[in-house]
């Protein structure tokens, strides 16, 4: 664990500051990268992201790491954000040099289904995360379990937003809902 | 049946309200850290929400970054030896400013080794210039006096 003292240490100049930050820091670096890469059977580039990660910690006089804000969140928790970003980049940039867009997953090129251009939502129909919620259960297929892990929530308040969202919504377009035949509902339909 | 029901309600819904909301992008890390750690307020959690439903690499990203704070894994020798290697101690701030500090007494000691020995040769000089006139004061009396008459009571 990265303890407070190195940290000051390091950002002050101090001789073998950033030989303690590297020994502390490197586990979690470590972990973030390979739980972003190896699920993309890209293993074996763990070390080169994981000294990217470092590269971009350090350079510029530890710039990056001056920004990082106390009083906003765990100095751990943002290593791990920024290796996972690191590591993210990295699959983003090989997919960018490696795939024609033929093989491309379909989330990537994927086109909203037709029929729908004049439909309105109210904006206050639905919250954002209840928004969210229909988006990872319908659009990404993911179980509730998977969702309230995404969200940092309990299981048993995604089912509730989920179907609080969905009440809001039939009680909205009533009997002639949307998505029926690829035609917008009554309510929905844009009066121009 | 149900289901399937509300799965095309919310395709329809979703694809207008993606048409009608801005698409939102990615958070800061700071922001997300902040997140994580559950202290961000409502709105700038369900910004942060949006983005997670919305990029595909979102949930992954946030995944990782999770399972490693559970459990971090140990890094290879040669990783951490070449993160090290990126901050040379020669080169750390520290060292540098020892390294200033050594030069400035270094300089220091020069400037008062060559003052003692400037002074020590001005000093030198001087005494020798001072003797040498003092001689030739000496041998230009006894020449102006002449030889010395004997002494007559």
């Amino acid at each position: 664990m990265i303890d407070s003292e190195t940290f000051t240490a390091l950002l002050d100049g101090e001789r073998h500051a950033w030989d303690r930050f590297v020994g502390a820091a490197a586990p979690l670096i470590h972990s973030a990268t390979a739980r972003s890469l190896v699920p993309a059977g890209r293993g074996e580039e763990i070390e080169e992201v994981v000294q990217d990660v470092f590269v971009k910690l350090c350079r510029n006089d530890f710039a990056l790491l001056r920004s990082y804000d106390p009083a906003r969140a765990k100095l751990s928790t943002w290593i791990s954000v920024i290796a996972s970003s690191t590591a993210i980049d990295h699959l983003r940039r090989r997919r960018q040099q490696h795939q024609p867009l033929d093989t491309a997953p379909e989330s990537l090129v994927a086109v909203d289904p037709p029929g729908f251009e004049r439909l309105l939502i109210p904006r206050n129909l639905l919250s954002p995360r209840q928004a969210a919620i229909l988006t990872l259960l319908y659009d990404k297929e993911l179980e509730v379990a998977d969702v309230a892990e995404q969200l940092g929530i309990a299981a048993q308040t995604v089912r509730s937003l989920h179907h609080k969202a969905l009440v809001r919504l039939r009680g909205y377009f009533g009997a002639d809902p949307p998505g029926k035949d690829g035609k917008a509902g009554m309510k929905g339909n844009d009066p121009t | 049946m149900q289901r399937q029901d509300d799965r095309e309600l919310w395709q329809a819904v979703g694809a207008a309200l993606r048409r009608q909301r801005p698409q939102p992008t990615q958070p800061d890390a700071m922001v997300l850290a902040a997140w994580m750690d559950g202290d961000l307020d409502e709105g700038q959690a369900a910004i942060v929400e949006a983005w997670i439903a919305q990029d595909p690499d979102a949930p992954q990203l946030v995944s990782a970054a999770r399972s490693a704070l559970a459990a971090p894994s140990p890094a290879s020798q040669r990783s951490v030896l070449r993160a090290r290697a990126l901050v040379a101690p020669s080169r750390s701030r520290g060292q540098l400013n020892g390294l200033r500090r050594a030069a400035a007494m270094a300089a220091s000691l020069v400037f008062a080794v060559a003052a003692a020995f400037g002074g020590f040769e001005l000093g030198r000089s001087t005494s020798a210039a001072v003797a040498q006139t003092e001689q030739a004061m000496s041998r230009s009396l006894l020449v102006d006096a002449g030889p010395l008459a004997p002494f007559e009571p």
